[in-house]
C-alpha cells in the first residue's frame, strides 16, 4: 500500500509515471498552484541527467523539398553567439532549429557575412566554422556534431534504423490522461516559445511532437483541463502528462448525455452536470434528495401521506407534468409515476429505483437533461427530462482501497402537530354534549362513564400516543471500494451496505449492493464491463400507519397494570360506554404485538458491457450490451388473532389468518451501435456527426397469492394455511414490450463561435399499432459563444457569454400498452359449460400516435469577473400535442370509451440559477453564494369529453379537493366551492354560489378553480464555506406563491367527532356563540365540512435542506505517516427545520423526519 | 453507384422488416383481435365469451330475469326508498333506477359489439375454418343472437307495440367500430330483426343436430344412450346455443310483439309440432314430475337456456338470504298469484319459505334454486330460461283461431295441474287468461313486463303493483346512449 510520494528524487530509471499519477490526483488543491508549474523544477533537474540522444523517425520525412534550400539568405555577425546566428537564420528562413545547447553554447564569437546566399549553401559556411554538421527535417533543421552518432534505437523499425543515419530528430512521445486515467483526446500540446508548433493528441491520448532544444517548455492544454506546463522528457518511457480537470470547469466542459458526448462550448441544450463530491456535500439522505438540492428543476414532489418512507418511491417532475392520467387511472396511484423522468445509467435505460439504491461511491456525476435538443436523442422517452447517470472508471495504479462509513440518527418531525392533552380533550368532549342525553336512562351510565375517565385523567393518564410507534432509529452505511491497474488493465470493485431504518418502529430498508467494473485497452480498443447486484430487503413497521395513533384520545391507556397491552381502549369494565361507542376502538398496538410481518426481498442483477473501437482520429464505434435481471418476493402475514378477522364466526372460525404472497420478475436487455465521428477543419470548423442505434426489450410479471386459515402463529408458512382465500384467485399482470430506435446527431461549430446542432430519431415500439409502429422525434439548435467575438475580447469582465436555443419533440410512452389495437382477454373467473370465452378488452384506434411534447428552450451561460460569478438562465415552452387520452362513445358502440390523441397541455417557465464567490482563495478563505429562482406555469389547454366526464365524481367528491384537469387551468389547481366564512350569526358556513349568490348549501356545480398548488417560484439557496481542510456548506428550499388545501383544518379541527383527538384549533378557532367571528364553523355543528376555499391557504415555506460540515485532513501530515492518501470526516443534518405560512399535519400515515449523518471517508 | 443504392435500399428494407418482427411481441394476458382470429378455436372462445357476457347480471343473469325487469312489476317485496321500490313506482328519474337501466342498455350493446366483432372477422378470415358447420353454426348463432338481444333492447326501451311513434328509436347494431351508430325507426328495426333471423335460419338449418337429435341427445354427445355422436364438442348442447328452434320462437315471439300474429302462430307451431325421430314431439310442456325431480327451472322446456355454472351461488345470494322475497308465508302469493288452486305444480312446488340465522322466516321463489355439485348431464339444472315452451303455447293460444287457441290453453293448463279453471268463452277472457298465465309462469324470468306492455295493460290488473305506482311503460333513453 506504501508508495512513494516524491518521486523526483530518485534516479530515473526508478521514476515511474504512477507514481506521478497519484500524488497530483489525490492533490484537489492543484488548481490553485499552476502558477508555478509542478514540474518544472524538479522535472528539469531529473531530465538533465537523462542520455539527450533519443531519436526516433517517422517514415516519409526524408522527402525534402530541393526548392526550399534555395532560399536566399543574407546575414552580417560579427562576433556572435551561434545561437543567436541561427536564431536569425530562422527567422528569415521560416526553418527551425534543433540543438543541444551545450553544444553550441560554447561557440559565441562567430563572425559571418553572407549576402544572397542559398539557405543550404549558408548552413554549409556557419556550420562548418563550428565543426558541426546539419541535417533537414522536414521544416526543421538538426544541427549536430560531426562526430556525433546516434546511440539509442530502441523502438525504432528496421526501415527507420536505415534513415537514422542520415537524418536525425528528437521527439517527445507520450500521453496525456485526466485523473482518472483516462485518455484525453484532442488535447493540445504546444512549445512554450512558439505556439505555432503543437501537435493535437490522438484518441488514446497519445502524441508525438517532435522538439528543437532539451529546454523547451511544453504547453498542454485542453478543455475542461487546466493548463500545465512542463519540460520536455526525452525518456523512453513514454512522457504521461496527467491534466487536472478545472474544478468549476467540469459540467461546462462536457454534458454526457448518456449517447453522444458533447463539448459544451457548441452545446445548445439547458444542461446540468452534478459531481459526486458535490452530492456528498448537499445532503446525506439518499442520491433523490441530494439532487433536489442542488438543482431545483430536480423536483420532488412532497407526498404528506407518507413522509419519509424508507419504503416508499418519490414522485419526480422535470420542469412541470408533461402527461395527465387518463380516464381509468385519474384515482389511481399509476397517474404519480406517469411525469417521472428517464434515467440512464451509463447509456441504458433504468428504474428510480434504481437512482435511490445506487452505490454513490460509483457515481462519477449525474446530469440533468432538460430541454429537446438534450432529450430528443432519447425521442419517445424523453419527454420527461432525463437524468444521466455516470460511473466512475477504474484509476490506475498501484491497488487504492476507499472506505466510508456514515451513522445515521434519524428522529420523527412532529412540529407540525399539535393535539389536545387529556384534560383539554375530555373538557371538550363534555362542553359539547358527548355524554349528555335526555334519557335518564342512557344519561346515567354516560355521566358514569365521564367520570370513569376523569378518574383516569386525575390519575394522571396522558398517553403520547404518537410516541408509541416512533423511534429515534440508527443506521449504518458503509462502503468499501478497490482499484487500480495500469494502463491497459483496470479494475474496480465496489461494496455497499446501506441500511436505512425508517422512524415508524420496524420498518427498514437494506440495501447490500455490489459491483465490478473492468477497462481494458488492446491497441485501438476498450473494452469495458460493468457488474451490479442489488439486494434490497426491506420492512414494513408492524405497527401499521400513523395515522392509526396520532388521533387516539390521550386519556386511554395503552397498557393494563400488568404492562400487557389493552386489546381495547377506555374498558370502564363495565357497558357504560355503549351509548358512545357500539364497540370500543381497538389498540392498534395490540395488532402490532401480534407476529404480523409485511416485508419483500429483490434482488436485481445488471451488467453493462460496452467495446470502444476508435478506427481513425475522431472515429469511433462503440457497441454496448446490457441486461438487468430482477426478482422480488414480498411476504405479508396477519395471524389469526388480528382484529380483521374478529367478526369470523361459524365455519369462518377456520379461516382465520391470512399470508399474502407476491412474486415480480423482470428482465431488460437493452443493446445499441454507436458511430461517432468528429473533426476540425483549418482550425475553424468543428464537424461532429454520431448516430446510435438501439434495440430494447422488457419483460416484467408479477403475481400475488392469497392464502387463509392459519391455526398458529408460529406457523406462518404459506403451506400452513387452511386453503387459498375464499372465492380468490391469483392475480397479477404482465408486461412485455420491445422498443427499436435509430438516432442520428450532427453538430457544426464555427471557430468556437457558431454551433448548430441537430438530432432526429426514428423510434419504434410493440406498444403500437402496425401502422403507428414508428415515430419521428427531432430537434434543432443554435448557439452563439459572444466572448469569443473580436469585439468582445476586450471586454476584461465577461470571461463567457454564450447564447442558446433550441426546438423539438420527444415523447412519452408511459401509457397502457395496446391501446391501438382491439384485443381480447379471457375470463378467467368464469366460463359458458365447458367452454372458455373471451372477451373484447377494448376497443382499438389504429390511428393513434405517440403522445409528443413540443419544447422550446433559449438559455444563457455567463461567467463574469474571472468565474467569481457564473449566471444560467433558461426559458421554455413545453406544449404536450396529441395528448392520449379516452373519448367516451355512445353505450350503443359497445364500449365506454376509446383512446385517441385529443388533449394539450403546456408548461411555460423559466430557471435562473448563479453562483457568486466572495472570496476565492486557493490556500485561504473560499466563500461561495448560489442560489436559483424557478419557476413554471403549467396549463391544460384540451381534454377529451371522457375525461371530464370521467371527472364529474371527483367534482362531485365533497370532501377531497382532488386534482382535476379543466381546460384553461393548472393541473395543479385546487378545486372547492368558495366560502364567504363562517356565519357569525349561525356558526354555519356561508357559500358562494355560481351565480353570485351567497348560499348556505354547499354544490357541486359551484366549484370553482381557487388557487394552485404549483407556487409561482421556488428554488434554493446554497452557501458554500471552505478554509483549508474545513468546508460548510447549507442548502435551503424555498417555495413562495402557492396554495395548498390545508386538510389538517378540514379534516382535525372542523371534525364533528369528538370521539378521537383533535387539533388544537378546535379549541381555539370554532365558533361558539352568536356574535363570534371564527375561522372555523360552530362547535356543536355536526354538519359534515366539504371542501370549501376557506381550507385554501397560501403556501409560503422555507425548507432547511441539509447543514454540512466536512473535514479533510489531507493536509495534515500524520495522514500520509500512518499511510492514508486522504481522510475526510462529515457531519450533515438533513431536513432541521421549516418555516412555513401555513399549519399543517404532515406525514400523516408515516412521519416526516430529521437526520443526523456522521460520516468517514478515507482513501489508502 | 446505383448498385449501391439498390443494395443499401435492400439492406435497409430488411433490417427495418426484421424490426417490425422484433417488434411483434404480444403480452401474456391479452391477445389481439387479429390474433385470436386466426384460427377456429379463436372464434369459438370469442362465441363462448358473448354467451357468458349474456349470463351476467347485468344481463339475463339477474338484471333482465329476476331483477330490475322483476322489480319494475313489483315481483318482490320492497323496503321504503330503495331502488327496488323506485322501480315498481316506475320512477324512472331517480338515480338509481337510471343507473340500472343505463347499465342494462350498456351490457346489451356490449354483448352485440363481441357478437359484431366476431361476424366482421368471420368474413375476413373464413379460410381458418377446418371443420365442417363450424362457420355456419358460428354465424347463424351470432345472427341469431343479435336479433334476440336487439329485440330485447326494443322491447324494453322502445314503444308500445300500439303506439309506435310514441318512445324512443333504438341504434340496430351491425358493425363494430367507433363512428355513431344511427337510431332508426321502428319499422327499420324490425324488419334488421327479421332479416338477421331468417339469415341465421338459413344458415343453421343444414347444420344444426337440433333438427335431427332430440334435446337429450346433444345435451349428451358421445354420451351412453345418446344418439348423438359429434367429432366436436362444439356442435352439441344445442339447448344451450342459439339453436334453430331457439330462433322460430324468436321468430314468433317477435311476430307477436310485432302484431303480425300469422307469422307468430307459423313459427310457434313448427316449433311445437317439431318430432324426434321417434315421433314425440321434441318440446313437450313439463308435467308434475319435473317439479318432482327438483327441475324446477324446468330445463325440458328451455329451447334456449343460459348456463349458469354459478347459479347455485346467484340463488344463495339472492333468494338463500330472501333479497328477493315475497311475503312471509306463502299466502300472498298462493292467493293474489295462483288463485288459491291447490293443485297448480307452481303454487306448490316453486315456493319455500326459509328462514335466516336472525329467525326472520320469508316466503321464496325456488325456480333457481339448483345443486352445485355431484350432477349428471340429466340433472344438471344450472340453466336461465331465454324461450320455453310454455311461452309458445301462450303465443298459440292467443295467435290461434280461437277454438283452437282455447285447446292449447287447455293443454298447457293440464299440464300445470290447473285443469280445473274455467274455459274462457271468448277472445277477451281468453286474452285476460292468457296475460294471467305470462304472470304465474315467468314469475322471476323477467316476460310478465313485456307481456305488460305489449298490450299495453292498466295497472289494476298488473298483479301486485302497489297503489301509488304510476304505470309507464315508456323508458327514457339512458344516458350513456345521450352522451357524446
Amino acid at each position: 500500500m506504501k508508495f512513494t510520494l516524491t518521486p523526483f528524487t530518485k534516479k530515473e530509471k526508478d521514476f515511474h509515471s504512477t507514481n506521478l499519477d497519484a500524488n497530483l490526483a489525490s492533490n484537489i488543491w492543484r488548481k490553485y498552484e499552476k502558477q508555478k508549474p509542478l514540474f518544472a523544477r524538479p522535472l528539469s533537474r531529473s531530465l538533465m541527467r537523462i542520455n539527450l540522444i533519443t531519436l526516433l523517425l517517422g517514415l516519409g520525412l526524408s522527402q525534402v523539398d530541393a526548392n526550399t534550400y534555395a532560399q536566399q539568405i543574407s546575414l552580417k555577425k560579427q562576433k556572435s553567439s551561434l545561437e543567436s546566428i541561427l536564431r536569425n537564420l530562422e527567422k528569415q528562413s521560416g526553418y527551425s532549429f534543433f540543438y543541444k545547447k551545450n553544444e553550441i553554447n560554447q561557440i559565441i564569437d562567430l563572425s559571418a557575412e553572407i549576402k544572397e546566399m542559398p539557405f543550404k549553401q549558408a548552413l554549409n559556411v556557419i556550420l562548418s566554422k563550428a565543426n558541426l554538421s546539419y541535417d533537414f527535417f522536414d521544416k526543421t533543421v538538426v544541427v549536430k556534431k560531426n562526430t556525433e552518432r546516434p546511440k539509442n534505437l530502441a523502438m525504432v523499425t528496421s526501415q527507420a534504423e536505415r534513415i537514422i543515419s542520415t537524418m536525425q530528430q528528437q521527439y517527445v512521445k507520450g500521453r496525456v490522461i485526466d485523473n482518472e486515467g483516462k485518455p484525453i483526446s484532442g488535447a493540445s500540446i504546444r512549445l512554450k516559445e512558439d505556439a505555432r508548433k503543437g501537435v493535437i493528441t490522438q484518441p488514446d491520448g497519445s502524441f508525438t511532437l517532435p522538439i528543437y532544444s532539451l529546454n523547451e517548455i511544453l504547453v498542454i492544454t485542453s478543455l475542461g483541463y487546466e493548463r500545465q506546463e512542463i519540460k520536455a522528457s526525452l525518456n523512453l518511457e513514454k512522457m504521461i502528462v496527467r491534466l487536472k480537470k478545472q474544478e468549476n470547469a467540469l459540467e461546462e466542459a462536457v454534458v454526457s448525455t448518456g449517447i453522444f458526448k458533447k463539448e459544451d462550448k457548441s452545446f445548445t441544450g439547458a444542461s446540468r452536470t452534478i459531481t459526486t463530491k458535490e452530492l456528498r456535500q448537499y445532503g446525506a439522505r439518499n442520491l433523490v434528495t441530494s439532487l433536489r438540492n442542488i438543482d431545483p428543476s430536480f423536483n420532488i414532489i412532497e407526498n404528506n401521506l407518507f413522509g419519509n418512507d424508507p419504503n416508499r418511491l418519490p414522485e419526480i417532475q422535470m420542469r412541470g407534468n408533461s402527461s395527465i392520467p387518463n380516464v381509468n387511472e385519474i384515482q389511481s396511484e399509476s397517474a404519480s409515476q406517469l411525469n417521472t423522468p428517464l434515467i440512464v445509467l451509463d447509456g441504458f435505460q433504468t428504474s428510480l429505483q434504481a437512482l435511490i439504491d445506487i452505490n454513490e461511491n460509483d457515481v462519477a456525476s449525474i446530469t440533468l437533461l432538460k430541454d429537446a435538443a438534450a432529450t430528443a436523442l432519447y425521442g419517445s422517452r424523453g419527454a420527461n427530462g432525463v437524468i444521466v447517470i455516470t460511473t466512475k472508471l477504474p484509476r490506475p495504479g498501484k491497488l487504492r482501497l476507499s472506505f466510508g462509513s456514515e451513522l445515521k440518527v434519524e428522529n420523527a418531525d412532529l412540529s407540525a402537530y399539535h393535539l389536545l392533552n387529556a384534560r383539554d380533550k375530555l373538557e371538550l368532549e363534555r362542553i359539547t354534549g358527548l355524554y349528555d342525553s335526555p334519557n335518564a336512562s342512557t344519561d346515567m351510565p354516560n355521566k358514569r362513564y365521564y367520570n370513569f375517565l376523569l378518574d383516569e385523567v386525575n390519575s394522571g393518564v396522558e398517553t403520547d400516543w404518537m410516541a408509541i410507534p416512533l423511534r429515534t432509529s440508527y443506521a449504518l452505511r458503509s462502503n468499501l471500494r478497490l482499484e487500480g491497474g495500469d494502463n491497459q488493465f483496470r479494475y474496480s470493485a465496489g461494496i455497499q451496505n446501506n441500511n436505512t431504518a425508517g422512524v415508524m418502529k420496524g420498518s427498514s430498508r437494506n440495501t447490500l449492493n455490489g459491483s465490478i467494473t473492468l477497462s481494458y485497452t488492446y491497441k485501438n480498443l476498450i473494452f469495458r464491463n460493468y457488474l451490479n447486484i442489488n439486494n434490497i430487503k426491506n420492512q414494513q413497521s408492524p405497527y401499521g400507519s400513523f395515522s392509526d395513533y396520532f388521533d387516539l384520545n390521550p386519556y386511554w391507556r395503552p397498557y393494563d397494570k400488568d404492562g400487557n397491552v389493552n386489546k381495547v381502549l377506555g374498558d370502564p369494565g363495565t357497558t357504560d360506554y355503549s351509548n358512545i361507542w357500539t364497540t370500543l376502538p381497538t389498540n392498534p398496538l395490540y395488532n402490532a404485538s401480534l407476529k404480523t410481518f409485511d416485508k419483500g426481498e429483490q434482488t436485481d442483477i445488471t451488467n453493462q458491457t460496452a467495446v470502444e473501437w476508435s478506427i481513425q482520429e475522431g472515429l469511433r464505434l462503440i457497441g454496448k450490451f446490457s441486461f438487468t435481471k430482477s426478482d422480488k418476493q414480498s411476504d405479508a402475514f396477519k395471524p389469526a388473532e388480528h382484529t380483521d378477522f374478529a367478526n369470523y364466526t361459524g365455519v369462518d372460525v377456520f379461516r382465520k389468518g391470512a399470508y399474502w404472497i407476491g412474486l415480480n420478475r423482470g428482465m431488460k436487455y437493452e443493446g445499441a451501435l454507436n458511430l461517432s465521428y468528429s473533426k476540425k477543419i483549418k482550425e475553424k470548423h468543428q464537424i461532429f456527426v454520431g448516430t446510435e442505434a438501439n434495440i430494447f426489450q422488457d419483460n416484467t410479471s408479477q403475481l400475488t397469492n392469497a392464502a387463509e386459515g392459519f391455526p398458529n402463529s408460529d406457523l406462518d408458512f404459506p403451506s400452513m394455511a387452511l386453503q387459498y382465500m375464499k372465492d380468490g384467485k391469483p392475480s397479477g399482470n404482465e408486461y412485455y414490450y420491445r422498443t427499436v430506435g435509430f438516432v442520428g446527431n450532427a453538430n457544426y461549430n464555427y471557430n468556437n463561435r457558431y454551433f448548430i446542432d441537430g438530432t432526429f430519431r426514428m423510434d419504434g415500439s410493440s406498444q403500437f399499432g402496425a401502422n403507428k409502429r414508428f415515430a419521428p422525434f427531432w430537434s434543432a439548435g443554435l448557439g452563439w459563444n459572444l466572448h469569443e467575438e473580436k469585439f468582445f475580447k476586450k471586454n476584461e469582465f465577461v470571461n463567457r457569454l454564450k447564447l442558446r436555443g433550441s426546438v423539438g419533440t420527444s415523447g412519452s410512452t408511459k401509457f397502457n400498452t395496446y391501446q391501438a389495437l382491439t384485443t381480447y382477454g379471457y375470463y378467467t373467473s368464469d366460463r359458458y359449460y365447458n367452454w372458455l370465452g373471451a372477451y373484447i378488452l377494448g376497443l382499438g384506434n389504429p390511428d393513434l400516435k405517440w403522445q409528443q411534447v413540443l419544447k422550446y428552450n433559449i438559455g444563457t451561460d455567463i461567467d463574469l469577473f474571472d468565474r467569481y460569478v457564473t449566471l444560467q438562465a433558461n426559458y421554455y415552452i413545453e406544449n404536450t400535442n396529441d395528448l392520449v387520452s379516452s373519448v367516451n362513445t355512445p353505450a350503443s358502440t359497445g364500449v365506454n370509451y376509446y383512446t385517441a390523441n385529443i388533449g394539450k397541455l403546456r408548461n411555460k417557465g423559466f430557471e435562473l440559477y448563479a453562483t457568486v464567490y466572495l472570496m476565492k482563495k486557493p490556500t485561504g478563505l473560499t466563500w461561495s453564494l448560489s442560489g436559483s429562482v424557478l419557476h413554471n406555469k403549467n396549463k391544460v389547454l384540451e381534454t377529451s369529453q371522457a375525461l371530464k366526464d370521467a371527472q364529474k365524481t371527483l367534482q362531485g367528491d365533497l370532501y377531497n379537493a382532488n386534482k382535476m384537469y379543466i381546460e384553461g387551468y393548472s393541473s395543479n389547481a385546487i378545486w372547492v366551492v368558495p366560502s364567504l366564512g363562517i356565519d357569525p350569526s349561525t356558526g354555519k358556513e356561508l357559500y358562494l354560489a355560481a351565480d353570485g349568490t351567497p348560499t348556505y348549501t354547499w354544490g357541486s356545480k359551484d366549484v370553482t378553480a381557487v388557487g394552485n398548488t404549483d407556487p409561482k417560484v421556488w428554488g434554493n439557496f446554497n452557501t458554500m464555506l471552505r478554509y483549508k481542510g474545513f468546508t460548510f456548506t447549507a442548502s435551503l428550499g424555498y417555495r413562495f406563491g402557492g396554495q395548498t388545501y390545508n386538510r389538517t383544518l378540514a379534516e382535525r379541527v372542523e371534525t364533528s367527532s369528538y370521539k378521537y383527538n383533535v387539533d388544537e384549533r378546535v379549541y381555539t378557532g370554532r365558533w361558539q356563540n352568536p356574535g363570534d367571528y371564527a375561522p372555523f364553523k360552530g362547535i356543536l355543528n355536526t354538519n359534515p365540512t366539504y371542501k370549501t376555499s376557506r381550507f385554501v391557504q397560501d403556501e409560503n415555506t422555507i425548507y432547511a435542506r441539509s447543514f454540512n460540515f466536512q473535514y479533510d485532513f489531507r493536509y495534515m501530515n500524520w495522514v500520509k505517516k500512518i499511510g492514508f492518501e486522504n481522510v475526510n470526516i462529515g457531519l450533515d443534518v438533513s431536513d432541521p427545520f421549516i418555516i412555513s405560512s401555513i399549519r399543517q399535519e404532515r406525514g400523516t400515515n408515516y412521519p416526516f423526519s430529521r437526520q443526523v449523518t456522521f460520516s468517514l471517508n478515507a482513501t489508502f | 453507384m446505383k448498385k449501391h443504392i439498390i443494395l443499401a435500399s435492400l439492406v435497409s428494407s430488411l433490417f427495418l422488416g426484421s424490426c417490425n418482427k422484433f417488434l411483434d411481441v404480444l403480452p401474456r394476458t391479452q391477445i389481439p383481435a387479429d390474433k385470436l382470429f386466426d384460427s377456429e378455436q379463436g372464434f369459438k372462445d370469442a362465441l363462448a365469451g358473448v354467451y357468458i357476457s349474456a349470463k351476467s347480471s347485468a344481463s339475463y343473469g339477474k338484471a333482465l330475469t329476476f331483477g330490475t325487469l322483476e322489480s319494475l312489476v313489483s315481483s318482490w317485496d320492497v323496503t321504503t326508498n330503495t331502488v327496488e321500490q323506485q322501480l315498481g313506482l316506475f320512477n324512472y328519474s331517480d338515480n338509481r333506477v337510471i343507473d340500472q337501466f343505463n347499465a342494462i342498455f350498456a351490457k346489451q350493446y356490449a354483448t352485440i359489439a363481441s357478437i359484431n366483432s366476431i361476424l366482421q372477422n368471420l368474413e375476413a378470415n373464413k379460410s381458418v375454418f377446418k371443420t365442417e358447420g363450424v362457420y355456419q353454426v358460428i354465424k347463424a348463432e351470432c345472427l341469431g343472437l343479435r336479433a334476440y338481444i336487439h329485440f330485447d333492447l326494443m322491447r324494453l326501451y322502445g314503444p308500445i307495440p300500439s303506439d309506435p311513434s310514441t318512445g324512443n328509436q333504438l341504434a340496430y347494431v351491425t358493425e363494430f367500430n367507433r363512428e355513431i351508430h344511427q337510431h332508426i325507426s321502428y319499422e327499420e328495426f324490425k324488419s334488421k330483426i327479421f332479416t338477421d333471423l331468417k339469415q341465421a335460419e338459413e344458415l343453421i338449418k343444414e347444420f344444426d343436430p337440433m333438427l335431427t337429435y332430440s334435446m337429450n341427445d346433444v345435451r349428451n354427445p358421445n354420451g351412453f344412450g345418446s344418439n348423438y355422436k359429434p367429432l366436436d364438442d362444439f356442435l352439441s348442447y344445442r339447448n344451450m346455443r342459439m339453436n334453430y328452434y331457439a330462433m322460430k320462437a324468436l321468430e314468433a315471439r317477435a311476430s307477436l310483439w310485432y302484431g303480425d300474429k300469422d307469422n307468430a302462430y307459423k313459427a310457434a307451431k313448427e316449433v311445437i309440432d317439431a318430432k324426434d325421430s321417434d315421433r314425440e314431439a321434441k318440446f313437450k310442456l313439463a308435467t308434475g314430475k319435473e317439479f318432482t325431480a327438483t327441475n324446477y327451472i324446468l330445463t325440458s322446456e328451455q329451447i334456449f337456456g343460459l348456463y349458469a355454472f354459478d347459479l347455485a351461488k346467484t340463488y344463495t345470494d339472492n333468494f338463500g338470504n330472501a333479497t328477493y322475497r315475497k311475503g312471509t308465508s306463502a299466502t300472498t302469493i298462493t292467493n293474489q298469484l295462483y288463485g288459491n288452486t291447490g293443485t297448480d305444480f307452481r303454487e306448490s312446488s316453486l315456493w319455500n319459505i326459509v328462514t335466516l340465522t336472525s329467525g326472520s322466516k320469508y316466503n321464496v321463489i325456488r325456480k333457481f334454486w339448483v345443486t352445485a355439485d355431484n350432477v349428471t348431464v340429466l340433472t344438471d339444472y344450472k340453466q336461465l330460461p331465454m324461450i320455453r315452451t310454455s311461452e309458445l303455447y301462450l303465443i298459440l293460444a292467443e295467435t290461434a283461431p280461437f277454438n283452437e287457441g282455447v285447446e292449447y290453453l287447455k293443454t298447457f293448463r293440464t299440464n300445470r295441474n290447473i285443469s280445473s279453471l274455467t274455459i274462457p268463452g271468448d277472445v277477451p277472457t281468453l286474452l285476460n287468461e292468457i296475460i294471467k298465465e305470462y304472470r304465474k309462469e315467468f314469475y322471476g324470468e323477467g316476460q310478465a313486463f313485456y307481456a305488460y306492455k305489449r298490450l299495453n295493460i292498466p295497472k289494476p290488473q298488473i298483479v301486485f303493483a302497489p297503489s301509488n305506482a304510476v304505470v309507464n311503460y315508456l323508458l327514457p333513453m339512458p344516458t350513456v346512449e345521450s352522451i357524446n
